[in-house]
């Protein structure tokens, strides 16, 4: 394209925007009927122009419409024609419509392209407006048209005279700041108000009610879906069209906090399978809180604030905080918000009855949650405690002897056990099932010995519970098998394709399936069936473990040498007990699933540490210890305890759970890895080579060919290599070449305790100002100049791209040992900058309220050469994953060794 | 911001002559601004927003330093370097976002945020920069102008005045850039 070509296309775009769609191609081809290519280019832009925000500067509203007229006012969209724009949601944009053949005003609301992204998300938009459509009640908003006019998609519905809540709600705010603003629709100090609200709430729940007799789930409840008509009705707008991924999308660049606040915590963890109708009710049990206090219940800076909020905290006392609201309606609104699914109402018209009977002034139904049961939060923390806790209960109740009012305390407590334990069943809720299937086992059995009594309606409920715990037992025996055979044939088949990926879906798998077989057990602690199933040691992986050639050949005792295996606890990272696996060489030993360190110790030589994480997964491991005598160029670290003192801010992504952790006396290479040792490593072990090198171009093992003979840097820039840290290793990659220098990879604490010393620095020049143009990173200069010059070329390949980001390596590395690069208390070179380091700390997750770690990351520690000093410091952390789309030319490493083999 | 900009001028005729007290006002004055935009771009909600405006305006800042203040002319030269430095900055976290799954460093977890907001309208960052750098080649203006209004938060009258065009002729030439870019990116 040149500048006069493009004064064409300019010109040409310009004429034909005035003309309809349908006479672009017609105009075009006339015009330049010379030019194919145009005609094309122009067609292509003047489609790509429309309803987009595309290269809208980043604060002008979220999703503001294109600048200049309003493309959609005037238009027909079927029936309909657009008058004038009354709303912008996140959703698309609602405008005031006619519809010309029945000559009546609707409400168009149109969803421009990017919203319903996948062919997915169109087809369930349609499945579920179609449902919608027949959707006819008193509060529900009426759609009369669904339609699609190129990528756009539409509905018509009913144009509704009124206002939102969210309209509602602020305006109470102002009326009770101002006291005496406009008097609106509900007036908050009035004696009316309470019962006003709950009338409101019982049409919203009478809305629901049929909605869900059809199938239909809202997912999105909130006040500004919530109009008051004229005569005080409530209609709930925007039903059934599809949005839990589209705001996936939108409340990623934090535009929908509005709707964040309303999201209830199956939807925050994102357990699809989870939402059904009581999702609603939450969301509306947060609206009825919001009426009646005018606070919402979970507050937070950003969506991720608010999330973490509505999963681990509970809402202020509604009553603390509006102290006027009955005790009842705090109940119903606290019923409905309870965080766990079978606390809650569980239909909308066990919702919508019970506030009926508090505006009749009848007994409701919903009961304050037992302590226990608000504590929900805790179970998943302390799982173990909490049944524990349970266990001690029971057995208190069953203790307390007859009689008088213990005995109905008892009664009550082990009937509590045998409710909750069926609607557990009732709603699948398997995590939920352990703790009150083994309490309410026991319970069974205590009724057996005739040592309870819960009256006929107790004895048929525990005559019905045993049946269902046998279907139980059985289908979850027979599931949880199945499940183990499949993971276990489904890695052996995808092994060596895509490893990565499918190691960790088969894992799922054997995960999922021991878990099961694990909750079983914990319901049938006695049943040999299943405690043999749980206890599958068969399904653990087989580990074999042997000494290097050279060590045997080396070492006098060879013979002697003995192995030793160390738990690695994924949330602590401590280091447990040393668990004895016997003599060397120990050929198809079963080792539990989990983190380890394994320690082969040859006496009067040496030991040597392999660490591995053994996913579920994995079918064998075969481990080859290199074990050398006394590490040099070491610095050794006495052991202790190290506090990490991270403050609010940087412990957002952190993955430490502890302030602080204990560690083992070690020793950590003063200097990072070099490009020599590496390859010393490479010829040594006779290793292929990395798999960086053939994103590179290259795939060989001799480190000369590597293409860059002909770069800028072609003078010297081998002999320069050599001395430069190594990079671009995957996590197994590296494990290896630490493990052939006698040594391991260093955990998260060894490698920050190594670089931010006792005092847990961090920056290396602490208590002075943090300086922004320090070297330290080896950047001395802005970053932009790293952006390599060729990439302005069209269509660069991955290996120009990495070859490109090499070349940018190989200019700003600098060696390992370079002089003047010795920082932070230990001194160690490179302590802050040069590359990063792999640790072989998991990174942890946060799943359902617990810490889980992720088996596919580790942590890395440190910045690279490319690293703004200004942006980092000692204990700068980022995550990589170990697969080889992860390795980068800023990750290398440095080796660590325990102190003793055992402590 | 009249009056900004005849302080600006001033300054820079000052700091020319050798006035180091101007230089350190200078900076002060462009500091403000660029804090200024870069609220507007990451939206106005609270402390997160600040945070995320501040890790920016360090960087682009920072980089503005060291290319040196000499070259400017008047302010209107200098939101043209500070777009583009905002642009350089926006580029090379996306470009490193493709490499580190995530920063765990509070500084670049605010630049994230804000990255989205931008891919957000952007789809893809890096396609975009290719594609404008293209774009400089034949219609060099109207490069400018995206990264004036996208990269550096100006609105439409100062982008048409910077670029010395009507508002109207902006507004018609934008449209046929950006259905161009759209194509490009998409």
């Amino acid at each position: 394209m040149n500048p006069e070509r493009w004064a064409r296309v300019e010109a040409l775009f310009e004429r034909a925007k005035a003309l309809p769609e349908s006479e672009w191609p017609l105009f075009l081809a006339n015009e330049a009927a010379d030019d194919i290519e145009l005609v094309d280019l122009v067609l292509s832009m003047l489609r790509a122009r429309a309803g987009s925000n595309f290269i809208d500067p980043p604060g002008s509203g979220p999703h503001a419409p294109p600048s200049g007229p309003d493309l959609w006012i005037g238009r027909k969209l079927g029936d309909f024609e657009l008058v004038e724009r009354i709303g912008a949601g996140g959703m698309g944009l609602v405008y005031k419509a006619r519809q010309l053949s029945l000559r009546r005003d609707v409400a168009v609301k149109v969803l421009p392209f990017q919203t319903l992204s996948s062919p997915n998300q169109v087809a369930r938009f349609e499945r579920e407006s179609q449902i919608a459509g027949r959707l006819h009640h008193k509060n529900l908003v009426e759609i009369h048209a669904v339609g699609q006019d190129g990528d756009v998609h539409w509905f018509a519905m009913e144009l509704v005279d009124g206002v939102d809540l969210s309209a509602e709600i602020k305006r109470l705010r102002g009326e009770r700041e101002a006291r005496g603003g406009r008097p609106g629709l509900l007036p908050f100090d009035s004696k009316e108000f309470l019962g006003a609200v709950a009338a409101l709430m019982v049409q919203a729940a009478d809305g629901l009610v049929c909605a869900h007799a059809a199938g239909v789930v809202h997912r999105d409840i909130k006040p500004s879906n919530l109009l008051l008509d004229r005569a005080g009705t409530i209609r709930i707008v925007d039903f059934g069209l599809a949005r839990d991924e589209v705001s996936d999308r939108l409340t990623k660049s934090g535009e929908q906090l509005g709707t964040a606040h309303y999201m209830s915590p199956e939807q925050v963890r994102r357990r699809a399978h989870r939402v059904d109708e009581r999702t609603d009710i939450y969301s509306l049990g947060v609206v009825l809180y919001e009426l009646l206090t005018l606070r919402r219940p979970f507050n937070g800076k950003t969506s991720a604030e608010i999330w973490w909020s509505i999963t681990h905290h509970e809402p202020r006392s509604l009553r603390k905080v509006a102290p006027r609201v009955p005790r009842d309606l705090a109940t119903i609104c606290e019923t409905a918000m309870a965080r766990r699914l079978f606390d809650r109402y569980q239909s909308a018209a066990a919702f919508r009855d019970d506030l009926q009977r508090f505006i009749d002034r009848e007994a409701i139904a919903a009961k304050p949650l037992p302590l226990h049961r608000r504590a929900g939060r805790f179970v998943g923390k302390h799982r173990a405690l909490f049944a524990g806790a349970a266990v001690a209960l029971l057995a208190l109740a069953l203790a307390g002897g007859i009689g008088g009012s213990r005995w109905s305390h008892r009664q009550r407590r082990i009937d509590a056990w045998l409710q909750q334990f069926q609607v557990a069943l009732d709603l699948r809720d398997w995590s939920g099932l352990p703790e009150p299937g083994a309490a309410a086992r026991r319970a069974l059995v205590e009724m057996d010995q005739g040592s309870v009594d819960l009256g006929a309606s107790g004895r048929q409920l525990a005559d019905q519970l045993r049946r269902r715990l046998e279907v139980h037992r059985s289908f979850e025996l027979e599931r949880g098998r199945a499940l183990l055979a499949g993971g276990k044939a489904d890695h052996q088949r995808w092994k060596g394709q895509d490893r990565e990926f499918r190691a960790s879906f088969s894992s799922l798998q054997i995960g999922e399936a021991l878990r099961r077989l694990g909750d079983l057990a914990t319901i049938f602690p006695d049943d040999v069936e299943v405690v043999a199933a749980a206890a599958v040691e068969n399904s653990f992986p087989r580990v074999t473990l042997s000494l290097a050639a050279e060590t045997l050949a080396a070492a006098p005792l060879a013979g002697q040498a003995r192995a030793w295996r160390r738990p690695i606890d994924d949330l602590t990272e401590t280091v447990g007990s040393a668990i004895d696996m016997g003599p060397l060489p120990i050929d198809d030993a079963a080792v539990p699933p989990g983190h380890w360190r394994f320690v082969v110790e040859v006496p009067e030589w040496g030991f040597a540490e392999l660490v591995r994480d053994l996913v579920p997964s994995v079918t064998t491991c075969r481990l080859v210890a290199r074990v050398l005598a006394a590490p040099v160029a070491m610095r050794r670290i006495e052991g202790g305890t190290f506090e990490f003192r991270r403050n609010a801010d940087s412990s957002l992504g952190c993955s430490q759970t502890a302030a602080s952790a204990p560690f083992e006396t070690f020793w950590i290479d003063e200097a990072e890895l070099s490009n020599r040792e590496f390859v010393a490593y490479l010829e040594g072990a006779q290793a292929p080579p990395p798999i960086h090198w053939s994103h590179l171009g290259y795939g060989g093992r001799d480190w000369r060919e590597l293409p860059f003979g002909d770069g800028p840097d072609a003078d010297g820039w081998r002999e320069r290599w050599l001395d430069l840290p190594v990079v671009g290793l995957t996590y197994a990659e590296a494990t290896a070449v630490a493990e052939w220098y006698g040594k391991r990879l260093p955990t998260h604490v060894e490698l920050e305790r190594a670089q931010r010393g006792a005092a847990g620095l961090y920056l290396p020049w602490e208590g002075l100002e943090r300086r922004e143009d320090a070297g330290a990173c080896n950047v001395d200069q802005p970053l932009w100049y790293l952006i390599p010059s060729d990439l302005s070329a069209p269509k660069p390949t991955p290996t120009d791209l990495h070859r490109a980001y090499y070349r940018n390596y190989l200019r700003y590395a600098v060696p390992t040992r370079a002089d003047g690069y010795r920082h932070g208390p230990e001194q160690l070179f490179h302590a802050f900058g040069n590359v990063a380091e792999w640790s072989s700390t998991l990174l942890l997750e946060e799943v359902e309220g617990r810490l889980e770690p992720k088996r596919f990351d580790r942590q890395v520690l440190g910045g690279g050469w490319d690293a703004m000093a200004s942006s980092m410091t000692l204990a700068s952390h980022v995550r990589v994953g170990i697969g080889a789309a992860d390795v980068n030319d800023h990750t290398g490493l440095r080796c660590a060794r325990s102190a003793a083999a055992k402590p | 911001m009249a009056s900004d900009d005849d302080a600006v001028r001033e300054l820079l005729a000052a700091f020319d002559r050798g006035d180091e007290e101007a230089r350190a006002q200078l900076f002060t004055l462009l500091y403000d601004e660029l804090r200024a935009r870069a609220g507007k771009l990451a939206g106005r909600h609270g402390r997160h927003e600040t945070l995320r405006a501040t890790a920016i305006v360090h960087e682009v800042y920072m980089r503005l330093v060291h290319a040196g203040v000499g070259g400017w002319k008047d302010r209107a030269h200098f939101l043209a370097a500070a777009a583009r430095a905002m642009r350089h900055v926006l580029i090379d976290y996306a470009r490193k976002r493709g490499r580190q799954k995530r920063q765990a460093d509070g500084v670049r977890v605010a630049v994230e945020e804000l990255l989205d907001s931008y891919e957000d309208r952007a789809i893809d960052l890096e396609a975009l920069d290719l594609a404008l750098t293209k774009m400089a080649e034949f219609n060099p203006e109207m490069a400018q102008a995206v990264e004036l209004r996208f990269f550096g938060g100006a609105s439409v009258e100062e982008a048409a005045k910077l670029l010395g065009m009507t508002k109207r002729t902006f507004e018609r030439r934008w449209e046929a850039a950006r259905a161009w870019l759209r194509t490009e990116v998409g």
